[in-house]
């Protein structure tokens, strides 16, 4: 019954976990707060597309690590 | 080919677009086209590897910058024109297991900010009417790419559920001087029974006549008509709405929850627009864990939705779901 209900738990702390990784609020306000930029790019068959960056990130990778997914 | 359509029965324009029949589906994840391009593998729709968020025009448009010559001519009753148009995909994370409920506040908010920049370049078109921003989440909604993206339809008319709105808004604004929306929110705030989260900027509840069981509006509280409207305060606080409520849409049946998410904003045909109101609309078709609410008889035939649920029950279930972020 108790390692029953330590999987249970830990399950669910999994879940939790994912959705409740929340950042710092000052980093939020700080990135609140970034320029955003734009590159348009020409795709080569007469569509266009956009990269969205977003202050220091206009100079490096763009990509933002997303929670894990477990579902 | 693609070209609008009107249907004078019933007022409303409808597209063709019998090039999406072709349209990749449901392709396995080493295949996804909304993927970064990795070195050695197959060419992407985003040509670099790795990204935050793009927008790009989609490969399989229903309507077009550059519009077909339609495939019929008008006759004074059935009504044809070409489907001038911009349709865009938008992607908001490079992790293809993601999706916007599991971004962070941070990134939606950077989402909202391409958001609002996606509305003012389209609306700037002369032949733009309308920009709808949304979202398609899940099989059960018909998507045909698992990576998590949303879509903009810049339409050349204002589409018939804006349409109404608008009409109605203007009735009520003339009859009384004030807002529809601002006051069923603000009725909606102070009665509580259907609320579901709330922060300085927006509220969010399950309207009074719902027509899905977890139906959920996130409305301004400001008298606002359009993303360009927004304070960075409120573009912040948009976004953490909707983590909030994303997030507990995923805990009611802890599966990643399907859902339509319908941006609804002022028109963008000069039309002084004053009286409308900024508000975004979800439509999850999951009535229980295991079944659909699925549009039949009386909803796709005479317009008439019948909700199997309580509002007020289903918004107390959804409010204790929420977490403070």
């Amino acid at each position: 019954m108790g390692s029953l209900s330590i999987i249970i738990t830990a399950v669910r702390g999994k879940w939790r976990l994912a959705d409740n990784i929340m950042k710092d609020p000052n980093q939020i306000e700080k990135e609140a707060n970034a320029e955003m930029h734009t590159r348009r790019i020409d795709m080569g068959d007469g569509r266009y597309l956009i990269f969205f960056t977003f202050g220091d990130e206009a100079e490096g990778r763009t990509g933002e690590t997303a929670e894990p997914n477990d579902v | 080919m693609s070209e609008l359509r009107y249907n004078p029965l019933i007022g409303e324009w409808m597209a063709t677009a019998t090039q999406r029949q072709d349209r990749t589906f449901l392709p396995p994840a080493d295949f996804c086209p909304l993927c970064p391009t990795k070195p050695g593998h197959f060419p992407t729709e985003v040509p670099e590897a790795d990204y935050d968020i793009v927008a790009f025009e989609n490969r399989f448009p229903s309507l077009k910058t550059h519009p077909d010559i339609p495939a019929v001519e008008p006759d004074g009753i059935f009504d044809v024109r070409p489907s001038r148009g911009v349709c865009e995909v938008v992607i908001y994370t490079s992790n293809h297991n993601s999706s916007l409920a599991r971004e962070s506040v941070g990134k939606i908010h950077k989402l909202v900010r391409v958001w609002r920049h996606r509305f003012a370049e389209l609306e700037a078109l002369d032949f733009v009417k309308y920009v709808f921003i949304f979202e398609n989440k899940g099989e059960a909604v018909g998507v045909t790419l698992h990576h998590p993206h949303g879509q903009i339809y810049a339409y050349p008319f204002v589409p018939p559920l804006i349409e109404r709105e608008v009409t109605h808004s203007l009735e009520y604004h003339e009859k009384t001087g004030g807002c529809l929306l601002c006051d069923m929110a603000a009725r909606e705030t102070a009665d509580g029974r259907r609320m579901i989260a709330e922060n300085a900027g927006f509220a969010a509840y399950i309207p009074f006549a719902a027509r899905y069981p977890y139906e959920t509006h996130i409305v301004a509280k400001a008298h606002r008509q359009a993303f360009t409207d927004f304070s960075p305060d409120e573009e912040l606080d948009l976004a953490r709405i909707l983590k909030q409520v994303l997030a507990a849409f995923d805990r009611i049946f802890n599966m990643s929850f399907p859902y339509i998410m319908s941006i609804h904003q002022r028109p963008s045909d000069g039309g002084d627009y004053g009286y409308y109101h900024f508000h975004i609309e979800f439509y999850p078709p999951m009535r229980t864990a295991t079944k659909l609410k699925y549009l039949a008889g009386s909803e796709a035939g005479a317009g008439v939705y019948i909700n199997d649920t309580l509002p007020e029950v289903k918004a107390a279930e959804l409010r204790a779901l929420v977490e403070p972020v």
